[in-house]
């Protein structure tokens, strides 16, 4: 719940609306996240949430809901 | 020839939002120059702008769209929807003009160095993950063309042009062309300037064309063709017109606001310095060629936009220029310029100016030279100062020209005033200054 908090708060600083987003939206699709967006989002969590990212496994995650899961597994706690 | 016509203006300046305000700022002969706030511009020798303080552009747009964009784009794409929304135009659609008959043409001198200046300095205190991904395509003059693109779901051609302070003279000139070569029916052209930033604002210290004699009192600053000019004073802001085909006009009803009737380019590059020729006989042929393509004479002409840039060695060039072309005329043609009032805006420099024009046609109205009080020794034109002028007219010359020799002149008309005529390839004839062109020549 906190790394989904985390992330919630990361995509809100970026100018998203938190409140228009679930686990369910899709990143590209529900919101228009194109390649350079995309790499501003993992950028911000690496940066907020201390974690190591690799790029080609987060281009392949589809919906929020990946992106929390896949963020909580590279935390190094 | 295939009439081009103006239905739409959009503007955001200092004067504040809209061209109505922009007009009763250059009706009132005040500047609204002041000392800059935007950043700490205490150490520069000119302290002093035109600040287009009514935009604030997270009352226009998405968080999203801010994030990924310069200042410069924001007053862009506003100012463009502005135009497109008063000249009441549909793009695509069942009714709509087709999204590929549609085109933009953006002048811009400096590109975003605001967004770039807060990024590059990341970049060598922090490293390169401190650096914003749109820092490539925030920053690059282009980046307001696309957005406009973007935004109004417009396809067809699309350029930029970056031709100092005549880059948006350049950019109207270009719609038109592509207007009368039929490549396009309707065409959103002006420019967009956002110059308040520190390595911005050093360039154009660098550039040596901004007054530093200002500062103690900014109003005062902008002195064109005044004995005490001493430089420019530049603003921020945006201007688009919606240039259009008149039989696309009128197919859909649109009220045509004046015809765009001439217009001529040429170049008069000098060295040292990157400066423009002294004599300015360069200048006068695209001034002459301009009226030529509006098929009009000297008589003809009821005004004169001049730039105006109050760097003394191109006032006294444009003075030479505008007496070699307006040859008997230039003693009772008035001329005036109505950046004074607000800042020379740059690449929106000349959209503004004929948004102006329209109004002084449409008014019968003279602006004055706001602080121009003793025009420099030699300077007899008739200048209108101190207060506007009433003067019926159905042509203005405006006069458009940047760093390096760039020249550009627009006549701007009452619609149905002029029969565009086939421009002549340059030396292939003399023109014959005195005369009227109606009739066919």
């Amino acid at each position: 719940m906190e790394v989904r908090e985390a992330v919630l708060s990361t995509f809100g600083n970026l100018e998203f609306e938190p409140e228009e987003i679930n686990d369910d939206t899709r990143i590209r699709e529900d919101l228009a996240v194109d390649s350079t967006e995309l790499a501003e989002i993992a950028i911000a969590l690496e940066k907020t949430l201390g974690v190591v990212i690799d790029d080609g496994k987060f281009a392949q995650l589809e919906t929020f809901g990946e992106v929390v899961a896949y963020i909580a597994s590279a935390r190094p706690d | 020839m295939t009439r081009v016509v103006i239905t739409g203006i959009g503007a955001i300046t200092p004067a504040g939002m809209g061209e109505e305000s922009l007009w009763h700022r250059v009706l009132s002969g005040r500047s609204a120059v002041r000392t800059i706030d935007r950043f700490d511009a205490g150490s520069y020798r000119c302290q002093v702008a035109g600040q287009a303080d009514a935009f604030t552009a997270s009352d226009w747009l998405p968080g999203r769209f801010i994030k990924r964009t310069d200042r410069f784009t924001h007053l862009a794409v506003i100012a463009a929807d502005q135009a497109k929304s008063d000249a009441d135009l549909e793009i695509g659609g069942a009714g709509g003009t087709q999204p590929d008959r549609v085109g933009v043409m953006v002048g811009n001198v400096l590109g975003g160095w605001g967004f770039a200046e807060r990024e590059l300095r990341d970049l060598w205190a922090k490293g390169i993950r401190e650096v914003s991904p749109y820092q490539a395509t925030a920053w690059f003059p282009a980046a307001p063309q696309g957005n406009i693109c973007i935004r109004l779901g417009i396809k067809g051609r699309a350029r930029t042009f970056v031709c100092d302070r005549a880059s948006g003279a350049y950019a109207i000139i270009h719609a038109a062309e592509t207007i009368e070569r039929g490549l396009a029916d309707v065409v959103i052209a002006g420019g967009t300037e956002q110059p308040l930033s520190p390595y911005a604002w050093l360039c154009c210290q660098t550039g040596a064309f901004l007054t530093p004699a200002g500062n103690a009192d900014p109003q005062a600053a902008y002195r064109p063709f005044d004995r005490a000019h001493g430089g420019t004073v530049i603003g921020e802001g945006s201007v688009f017109l919606v240039l259009e085909s008149e039989a696309h006009a009128r197919a859909r009803g649109a009220e045509i606001l004046g015809q765009l009737s001439g217009w001529a380019q040429n170049t008069d590059g000098y060295m040292p310095y990157y400066t423009s020729e002294p004599h300015g006989n360069t200048m006068s042929v695209a001034m002459k060629r301009s009226m030529q393509r509006a098929g009009i004479g000297v008589h003809d002409l009821g005004s004169v936009i001049a730039d105006g840039s109050a760097v003394p060695r191109e006032d006294a060039a444009e003075v030479l220029a505008l007496k070699a072309a307006l040859g008997d005329g230039a003693r009772r043609i008035p001329v005036t310029t109505a950046k004074a009032a607000y800042g020379h805006l740059m690449g929106s420099a000349a959209p503004a100016d004929v948004a102006i024009a329209l109004r002084m046609i449409r008014h019968g109205i003279v602006p004055p030279v706001a602080n121009l009080d003793h025009p420099a020794p030699g300077f007899d034109l008739d200048f209108v100062r101190a207060a506007p002028r009433e003067a019926e007219q159905a042509h203005v010359l405006v006069v458009a020209r940047g760093l390096g020799g760039v020249n550009a002149c627009l006549v701007v008309s009452r619609h149905g005033s002029a029969e565009n005529a086939e421009p002549e390839p340059p030396g292939s004839s003399h023109w014959n200054g005195g005369t009227s062109a109606h009739g066919g020549t």
